[in-house]
């Protein structure tokens, strides 16, 4: 049974001249999974909100060709109409929730559907169980982590009872564990008849599952290639160290986050942190960085004791890209926002720090416009080159490959090795061991809170 | 966080504002004030900001109360003279402001305390019932504004990562970069409000009549809360039936002490702790 199919499909946004999706014509059956990879901007969400009716009912802009979903023409049935039988996971789970509370908001689209009154909180534990999200329940969203708001965004969805489940980017925000839980709910949605619908850029981390991949670029479906970055593991060449974590311990509200941590990173050597969801990566980052308060042990820098000195201080020695950095941009022109923070340089020299910015991270074409207008990758690249156009001596980055597409992590780990080679000491939290090996020279994973593992990754 | 069903609080509020402006009796304003204190501890949020504004209009009321009245017997100094502002400072000119400052401070926090313990889902619910749309609009802000207190956080943080921090420098220092982070707020504020509107059209929103999944029962401190509630609303209803006796200031204060207002204010108080604890347990 063909659940969706789209025919010929022309997409344009308003105000902008290339088509985000150019005459793509896909069918999609009940029960199956279907992957649609593609790099970043190529129109793979653009896809998934035609399904669902958004485009262009919600997003405007120009629409040609058909799309069906059960034999509906989506041009016809408005977009909440669509949602009884579609529903769709957005890429930023963090805006999806509308109520406060977890098992509320899950209740939010069956009482929209008007499913009865009595109905509704068998379906709301329903959901709750198929996400693996029962425990979430009496939550109050805004204190979810990242990878439990996108199991209650999952729930969200699935307490409608969607026929078509559409996923933009879900393992954005995972580490391995719950990808592998991913894993098993869509399984079981797709063995209960439901067509799976998932856009990807690391095609790799879901391809077990899908009965089917297409590849979506420039908006048109072609033929696959593999683009897995074809790096080698680094050989480590250790020089001074550069930063020592000394024995830190920290708390997140009441919670030991961090318990007697010791890291030390030298220059010219690249670190990947490794560890599940809430293991302590991000804390240990804005620890080094002076974010977030340290109860006990020190954060030495060129063997000088920061622990007490403010982050504006450790500006530029250290450089960090918190996660989420893409939403944190300042001005109304990446040019702007990329030499923000560069100070006491002459023209020459910030000239020169740009060109090659803009260079290794690929911005040239995104200079003169506004940070809101760039995709999710894209921003996340600005937020990187105005850290880089510092030249800190101590590189700091939390999941820096969110929302980038394959090409542009090779454009980030060349980037960061040739900081790496100018005596940069790189420290990288990621979920993502094809990014870690092949950017980093040294692994090291942090458990609950303890760093449990320390080995160097060495070339053969 | 602690959420409760707002109903009961709701009957709480409503009785401790009944009970702080149906008498002057300092005694009962100084139990309304505690047990709203305790109720604002009872919710474990941050209750020190709270706490500062109620202190500022409490500490504000009561500083200028005796200048603005013009009466009592026993004068405590006099300063000079100012056109329209009495300057002669009574006793009990201070003691009634500061019974009227303990007033606004006990019902700011009286307010603060209920919205911090009510289910904000269940509450918004109960509104729905009279205004559906506005009702959504007040839920989907709410929702927002943790977002939005995150987001103005990340932004400071953005700026101290680049060597510049709002709260250093002169002040028109700090304002200039305060400013500069307040566009790409709104900005982000107008983003967000996008992706949550598409996320409710994706969630069929408006393709219909809603239901409304049934109220959750209430549970053993819900049904405390609504029996301390009535109770305090009759207590309320004493005072304004004259029952308690009345209390006045002017021209001299009465006695702060006599027993119907004694056994009032502390019996107002022990209910009002063992409500905190049993919510906060």
């Amino acid at each position: 049974m063909i659940a969706a199919a789209l025919t010929d499909v022309r997409f344009t946004h308003t105000g902008r001249q290339r088509p985000a999706l150019d005459g793509v014509s896909l069918q999609v059956r009940a029960g199956e999974i279907l992957l649609v990879e593609g790099p970043s901007g190529s129109g793979k969400s653009t896809l998934l909100r035609a399904i669902a009716g958004l485009a262009p009912h919600f997003t405007g802009g120009r629409f040609e060709g058909t799309v069906h979903v059960f034999g509906a023409d989506t041009r016809r049935a408005g977009t909440a109409e669509l949602a009884r039988d579609v529903g769709l996971v957005f890429q930023d789970p963090e805006t999806q929730a509308v109520r406060t509370g977890v098992s509320a908001d899950v209740a939010f689209g069956p009482e929209n559907l008007g499913v009865a009154a009595g109905a509704i909180g068998p379906r709301v534990e329903r959901a709750l169980r198929d996400a693996r999200a029962t425990h979430l329940a009496d939550r109050v969203v805004t204190t979810l982590s990242g990878g439990e708001r996108q199991r209650a965004a999952l729930a969200a969805v699935l307490a409608g009872e969607p026929r078509i489940l559409l996923l933009d980017e879900p393992t954005s925000q995972l580490d391995g564990a719950a990808v592998a839980a991913l894993d098993g709910i869509l399984r079981d949605q797709a063995a209960r008849g439901v067509a799976v619908v998932i856009t990807e850029h690391h095609a790799h981390r879901l391809s077990t599952i899908a009965d089917r991949i297409v590849r979506l670029e420039r908006g048109r479906l072609v033929d696959r290639v593999d683009d897995a970055v074809p790096l080698p593991v680094r050989v480590a060449a250790r020089g001074r160290v550069a930063v020592e974590v000394r024995h830190v311990s920290a708390r997140f509200a009441d919670r030991p986050v961090l318990r007697r941590c010791t890291v030390t990173l030298t220059e010219g050597t690249v670190t990947a942190l490794h560890g599940d969801n809430g293991a302590g990566k991000s804390t240990l980052l804005r620890a080094v960085m002076g974010l977030h308060p340290i109860e006990d042990g020190a954060i030495v820098v060129d063997g000088r004791d920061v622990t007490r000195m403010a982050t504006e201080a450790r500006v530029p020695t250290l450089g960090f890209l918190p996660q989420d950095a893409g939403r944190r941009l300042i001005h109304e022109r990446v040019a702007d926002e990329l030499v923000d923070a560069v100070r006491g340089v002459g023209a020459l020299e910030l000239d020169r720090r740009l060109r090659q910015v803009v260079e290794d991270l690929d911005l040239g074409a995104l200079l003169g416009r506004h940070p809101l207008d760039l995709s999710v990758g894209e921003r996340e690249r600005v937020a990187l080159g105005a850290v880089l156009m510092a030249d800190p001596r101590v590189i700091l980055l939390d999941e820096p490959t969110r929302g980038m597409d394959a090409a542009h992590r090779a454009t980030l780990v060349a980037a960061i090795r040739r900081r790496s080679a100018d005596g940069a000491a790189v420290l990288v939290a990621t979920h993502d061991p094809q990014f870690a090996l092949a950017i980093a020279d040294e692994h090291i994973r942090i458990r609950e809170g303890v760093i449990v593992d320390e080995t160097v990754a060495v070339a053969g | 966080m602690i959420t409760r069903a707002p109903g009961p609080l709701l009957v709480v509020g409503v009785g401790l504002c009944a009970l702080a402006f149906s008498t002057a009796h300092p005694m009962i304003m100084a139990a309304v004030l505690v047990v709203a204190v305790a109720l604002l501890l009872a919710s474990r949020t941050p209750a020190r900001g709270v706490l500062l504004i109620a202190g500022i209009l409490g500490v504000g009321v009561a500083v200028l109360n005796p200048f603005v009245q013009a009466s009592g017997d026993l004068i405590l100094f006099q300063l000079p003279e100012i056109p329209i502002f009495d300057m002669q400072v009574t006793l009990e000119e201070v003691m009634a402001g500061l019974t009227l400052g303990a007033r606004a401070a006990a019902v700011t926090i009286v307010v603060m305390a209920v919205l911090a313990l009510a289910d904000p889902d269940r509450l918004l619910q109960l509104a729905s019932r009279l205004a559906p749309r506005s009702a959504l609009a007040a839920s989907v802000a709410a929702r927002m504004v943790p977002t939005l207190r995150r987001d103005a956080v990340a932004l400071v943080e953005t700026s101290r990562l680049r060597g510049r921090s709002p709260r250093v420098g002169s002040w028109v220092a700090r304002g200039r970069t305060a400013s500069t982070l307040a566009l790409p707020l709104v900005g982000s504020a107008l983003e967000r409000s996008l992706d949550v509107a598409e996320a409710m059209a994706a969630r069929g929103y408006g393709v219909g009549t809603p239901t409304r999944r049934p109220r959750v029962a209430w549970d053993a401190v819900d049904r405390f809360t609504m029996a301390v509630g009535v109770g305090m609303c009759l207590v309320a209803f004493a005072s304004i039936a004259g029952w308690l006796g009345r209390y006045g200031f002017f021209p001299t204060m009465d006695p702060l002490i006599d027993v119907r207002s004694l056994v009032a204010a502390v019996g107002t108080v022990l209910a009002g702790i063992v409500l905190a604890g049993a919510i906060r347990r």
